[in-house]
C-alpha cells in the first residue's frame, strides 16, 4: 500500500507540473483581457495532432516538434486577439461574451482536426528507448519524467520573464490595472496581443508534450484538458500565474491519490469535485487573497 | 424615445403576432395527419423552440448561464425511461417523474445560484459532466450501462408528438407570463445589478430561484417526451454537450430576453441546421461553432432585439 502511494506521489507531482504549464496558459490570458479561453483543450489537441503528423509523416519526435507548434501558436495568438477581443471587450458583458466565442471556436477547431485526421484515435509513437528508469525502488515513467522536466523548466523561464523583464512586469501590471497601464504610456493592445501569444504557446507547447504521457489521442479530448485548466486554475486563484503551478500540483497529487481509493472510471468525478468544493470554499484560489 | 404610439402598421403587426402563432401550431397539429414526411422535422423544431425558450427564463431574463443545461434534459430522458421500463410506470406519469426529478437537481444546484458570471457556467457545465459519469456508471440494470435503455415496446409518434406540441406551448404561454410579470422585472433587475435590485425591495434569493426552477422543469418534461418519441436512450446523447450549445444558439440567434426571440431563433435555424446536417454532417458543426462567434461578436441582442431596437414601435407587438 505504502509503495502503491509513493508511486502515486510520483506520478502525481510529474503530471501536478504539465498540468500546471495548462492552467498557466490559461491564466495569463484571463488575467491580461478577462477572456475565458473554452477553446484551451482544443488548441492543446490541435498541438498534440500536429505533433503526431510531424512523428507521423516526418519521423520528427515531440519534442522536436515544439520547434514547430510553439512559434506558430504564438502567431495564432497574436493574430487571434487582434480579430476577436477588442470587440469583445466592448460587450455588454465581456467575460460571458468570450466565454461563448471560444465555445464557439471549440467547436471548430473540434470539426477540423476531425477533418483532417478523422474520428478514430491515434497514438503517438514513443520516442525513447526506456519506458521508465528506477530509482530507489521507484519507477519513474520517462515519458512523463522528460516532460515534466521541460514544463518545469518553461515554467521557471516563464516565472523569470514575468519577475525580471520589463515585458514581463508589464504584463503582471496589466493583470492588475488595465487602466493605470495605459497611463504609464504602455500600449495595452499591444501588451494583451502579446499575453494571447504566450498563452497560445504555452498552450502548444503543453499539447506537444502531453502525447509523450498520455500518448493516445482523439478530437473530442479537448474538452476534459479544458476541465484540467479551468481546476487548475480555480485552484490557485484566477488570474495569479504563479498560482497555476501551485494548483497543477494540487490536483495532480489528488487525482493520481485518488486514483488508488476509487474506481478509474470516476476519477474525472474528482476533478468536478475539487473545482465545487473550491469555488465554494475558497473563490480566491489557494494563494490568492479575498 | 421614439414614437410610441401604436401606428397602422403596428396594428397590422399586432394582428399577425397574435394569431400568426395560433394558425401556425394548427399547421404543424395536422403535420402527423398530413404530412407524416416531414413530421420528425417538426417535432425536433418543437422540441428546440421548448428548450430554447426555457433556457431564456434564466440566462436571457435573469443573466445566469447554466452551461451544464443538458443535464436537465439528460435526467429527465432517464428518469422517463427507468420508471417506465424498470418499474412498470406509465408513460405519462414516468415523464411527469421526470419534471418532477428535473426540479429536484435543479433544487440542489440551487446553491450554486450564489456564484454568478463564469464561475457558476463552469460549476454547473461539471456537475453535468459528473452527473453523465455517474449516470454511465450506475449498475446496468437500473441504467443499462453505456448501451442505454430501449422503449421501443411504447412507440408511439403520434402520441408523443402531440405531447411535445403541448408542452412547447405550455413552456411559450409560461415565459409570456413571467417575462410581462413582476417576476419578469425582478429577474431583469437582477440580470442588471443584484445589489441595487436587493435595496429596491426584491427579494433576489426568492426570484432567482423561481426562475431556475421553470428553467430546469421544461427540459425534463422535453428529455422524457424525446425519449418517448426516438423509443432509445444512451448516456452519451442524453449528456451531449451539444444539447446545450444548440439551445444558446438558438436563444441567442432569435433575441435573449424576449419572449419570440428563441422561438424564431430555433425556427430559423433548426432549419439551416437540418439542410446542413442532412448533406454534411461534419460541416454542421463547423457552422455552429462559426455562427456562434459571429453572433457573439455582430448580433448580440439577436434578431427580435435588434429590430425592437431599431424600431420601438414594434415593441409593443413584439416581445
Amino acid at each position: 500500500m505504502a509503495e502503491l502511494l509513493v508511486q502515486a506521489v510520483i506520478s502525481g507531482v510529474l503530471l501536478g507540473i504539465l498540468y500546471g504549464l495548462i492552467g498557466m496558459g490559461m491564466n495569463i490570458i484571463y488575467g491580461v483581457m478577462r477572456v475565458v479561453n473554452f477553446a484551451h483543450g482544443e488548441f492543446m489537441m490541435l498541438a498534440a495532432y500536429l505533433s503526431f503528423w510531424a512523428s507521423h509523416a516526418h519521423g520528427i519526435n515531440p519534442i522536436q516538434s515544439l520547434l514547430l507548434t510553439v512559434p506558430l501558436f504564438f502567431g495564432v495568438g497574436f493574430v487571434l486577439y487582434y480579430l476577436l477581443v477588442p470587440r469583445l471587450l466592448q460587450a455588454e458583458d465581456p467575460e460571458m461574451a468570450s466565454f461563448l466565442t471560444f465555445v464557439g471556436i471549440s467547436l471548430v477547431l473540434t470539426t477540423l482536426i476531425l477533418l483532417v485526421w478523422g474520428a478514430d484515435p491515434r497514438s503517438v509513437p514513443f520516442p525513447f528507448k526506456r519506458v521508465s528508469v528506477s530509482w530507489g525502488g521507484f519507477f519513474f515513467p520517462l515519458g512523463r519524467l522528460i516532460s515534466a522536466g521541460f514544463c518545469a523548466a518553461v515554467i521557471l523561464l516563464l516565472i523569470l520573464f514575468l519577475y525580471r523583464t520589463y515585458l514581463g512586469r508589464a504584463i503582471r501590471a496589466i493583470i492588475q490595472n488595465r487602466e493605470a497601464v495605459a497611463i504609464l504610456g504602455i500600449d495595452p493592445h499591444r501588451l494583451s496581443a502579446l499575453s494571447m501569444g504566450i498563452g497560445l504557446l504555452l498552450v502548444g507547447l503543453a499539447g506537444s508534450l502531453v502525447v509523450l504521457s498520455f500518448p493516445a489521442i482523439t478530437p473530442v479530448m479537448g474538452a476534459s484538458y479544458t476541465l484540467v485548466a479551468f481546476v487548475v486554475i480555480v485552484l490557485g486563484g484566477l488570474g495569479n500565474p504563479l498560482g497555476a503551478l501551485v494548483g497543477g500540483l494540487v490536483f495532480g497529487l489528488a487525482e493520481n491519490l485518488g486514483a488508488v481509493f476509487f474506481p478509474a472510471a470516476l476519477a474525472p468525478v474528482i476533478a468536478f469535485l475539487i473545482l465545487i468544493i473550491m469555488i465554494f470554499w475558497r473563490p480566491q484560489g489557494i494563494l490568492g487573497r479575498p | 424615445m421614439r414614437d410610441r404610439k401604436e401606428s397602422t402598421p403596428s396594428r397590422m403587426a399586432a394582428v399577425w403576432v397574435r394569431c400568426g402563432p395560433a394558425a401556425l401550431v394548427l399547421c404543424a397539429a395536422l403535420v402527423p395527419l398530413a404530412a407524416p414526411s416531414i413530421s420528425s422535422y417538426i417535432f425536433y423544431l418543437m422540441f428546440w423552440i421548448t428548450m430554447a425558450s426555457a433556457f431564456n427564463i434564466i440566462f436571457g431574463l435573469t443573466g445566469y448561464l447554466p452551461f451544464g443545461y443538458v443535464a436537465f434534459y439528460g435526467v429527465g430522458a432517464y428518469v422517463t425511461a427507468v420508471m417506465w421500463s424498470r418499474l412498470g410506470v406509465p408513460i405519462p406519469l414516468s415523464i411527469l417523474s421526470g419534471g418532477v426529478l428535473g426540479v429536484a437537481l435543479s433544487l440542489l444546484f440551487a446553491p450554486t445560484l450564489r456564484i454568478r458570471g463564469i464561475y457558476f457556467a463552469i460549476v454547473n457545465f461539471s456537475c453535468a459532466m459528473a452527473l453523465r459519469i455517474l449516470v454511465a456508471n450506475l449498475p446496468e440494470a437500473w441504467t443499462g450501462g453505456s448501451l442505454g435503455i430501449s422503449l421501443s415496446a411504447i412507440y408511439n409518434p403520434n402520441a408523443s408528438f402531440y405531447t411535445m406540441m403541448a408542452l412547447m406551448v405550455l413552456t411559450i404561454w409560461t415565459v409570456g407570463r413571467v417575462s410581462g410579470s413582476r417576476l419578469g422585472i425582478a429577474l431583469r433587475c437582477i440580470r442588471e445589478d443584484p445589489e441595487a435590485a436587493q435595496v429596491l425591495g426584491v427579494d433576489v434569493v426568492r426570484s432567482r430561484l423561481k426562475a431556475w426552477i421553470l428553467a430546469a422543469l421544461f427540459p425534463s418534461l422535453a428529455g422524457g417526451v424525446e425519449a418517448w418519441y426516438t423509443a432509445i436512450i444512451d448516456p452519451d446523447s442524453s449528456f451531449n454537450l451539444l444539447i446545450t450549445t444548440k439551445t444558446i444558439v438558438y436563444a441567442m440567434f432569435g433575441g435573449l430576453g424576449t419572449v419570440m426571440g428563441p422561438v424564431i431563433g430555433a425556427v430559423s435555424l433548426y432549419a439551416l441546421d437540418d439542410l446542413i446536417w442532412g448533406k454534411f454532417p461534419m460541416l454542421n458543426l463547423l457552422i455552429l461553432g462559426l455562427l456562434i462567434v459571429l453572433l457573439v461578436l455582430f448580433l448580440p441582442r439577436g434578431i427580435v432585439g435588434t429590430v425592437t431596437r431599431r424600431h420601438a414601435s414594434l415593441r409593443a407587438v413584439i416581445r
